[in-house]
């Protein structure tokens, strides 16, 4: 069979420690597990005291690492304000960002939230829709090296 | 987490050079600026044929910035896409020629200093 572009998604599932907890969703994505969360405030809607974020999250979109980069101040503002008994306006909009490659030196950088709006970091400066070096640049040297530094809470 | 910091960017350079070479490239900085300092002081004036004869290795600092970036990213001039990748590019050229310049200058001011 001739094709032009293939995009092969492996099966997804969270891990067995959340699809055997009572905190998955009951009738969404339910082969999968991913945890019921409010899709605005990441909180679980039956057990109050649990947010996610990333990849286990049952939100629409944003498993991805430039999504949790989102996630995280949103479900840390909720929870601070728990704490302090306030209430917080904190709210996730989707943010999730796809590096397309579209060969090897350039790429897309496109940006969206749950809307499919687009939500361009750079706007007026990185075109998302255009196939550009800078894009790829981005992606080769910065993204990977943020997403370390997130995972050691410096980024 | 949002804000764009100087501690955040300081972690991001670690993971994107390692720890190691990032401060290390850091401390190699601020011995350059230091010893450009230094001789400007020594001196006390820039020495115009110096900064002249400097400014022949902005070309060659240039095209080692360009060809270093196209290196470790693994792209070349066929790949520049849209007019910010020109910006990107004559950026990196710059930033090259005037470290290529600022080097040769110290060099040329402490091998004339020994002669004499």
């Amino acid at each position: 069979m001739e094709y032009d572009f293939i995009n092969v998604i492996p099966p997804m599932r969270a891990p067995d420690v959340i699809r055997n907890s009572p905190l998955p969703w009951a009738d969404k994505w339910t082969d999968q597990g991913w945890v019921e969360a409010d899709k605005h405030s990441l909180r679980h809607p039956r057990y109050p005291d649990v947010f996610s974020v990333g990849d286990i999250a049952g939100v629409p979109k944003g498993k991805t690492a430039a999504s949790v980069k989102w996630q995280v101040p949103v479900a840390m503002a909720h929870l601070i304000a728990d704490i302090e008994g306030k209430q917080s306006n904190e709210s996730y909009n989707g943010y999730t960002s796809c590096p397309l490659i579209t060969r090897v030196g350039r790429a897309m950088l496109v940006e969206f939230d749950y809307k499919n709006n687009l939500t361009p970091s750079f706007p007026g400066v990185i075109a998302p829709l255009e196939e550009l070096w800078i894009s790829w640049l981005m992606k080769e040297v910065a993204l990977k090296a943020t997403y370390n530094a997130m995972l050691r809470g410096k980024a | 987490m949002n804000e764009l910091t100087l501690s955040t960017l300081l972690a991001v350079f670690e993971e994107m050079f390692g720890r190691h070479l990032f401060w290390g490239l850091v401390i190699a900085c601020t011995i350059i600026a230091f010893l450009f300092i230094y001789v400007i002081i020594r001196d006390n004036k820039i020495e115009a044929k110096r900064l002249v004869r400097a400014e022949l290795w902005a070309p060659v600092g240039a095209a080692i910035g360009i060809a270093f970036v196209f290196f470790i990213t693994s792209s070349n001039f066929a790949d520049i896409g849209g007019p910010i990748d020109v910006i990107v590019l004559i950026l990196i050229a710059v930033a090259g020629a005037v470290g290529m310049t600022i080097l040769a200058y110290i060099v040329q001011s402490l091998s004339s200093s020994q002669k004499s």
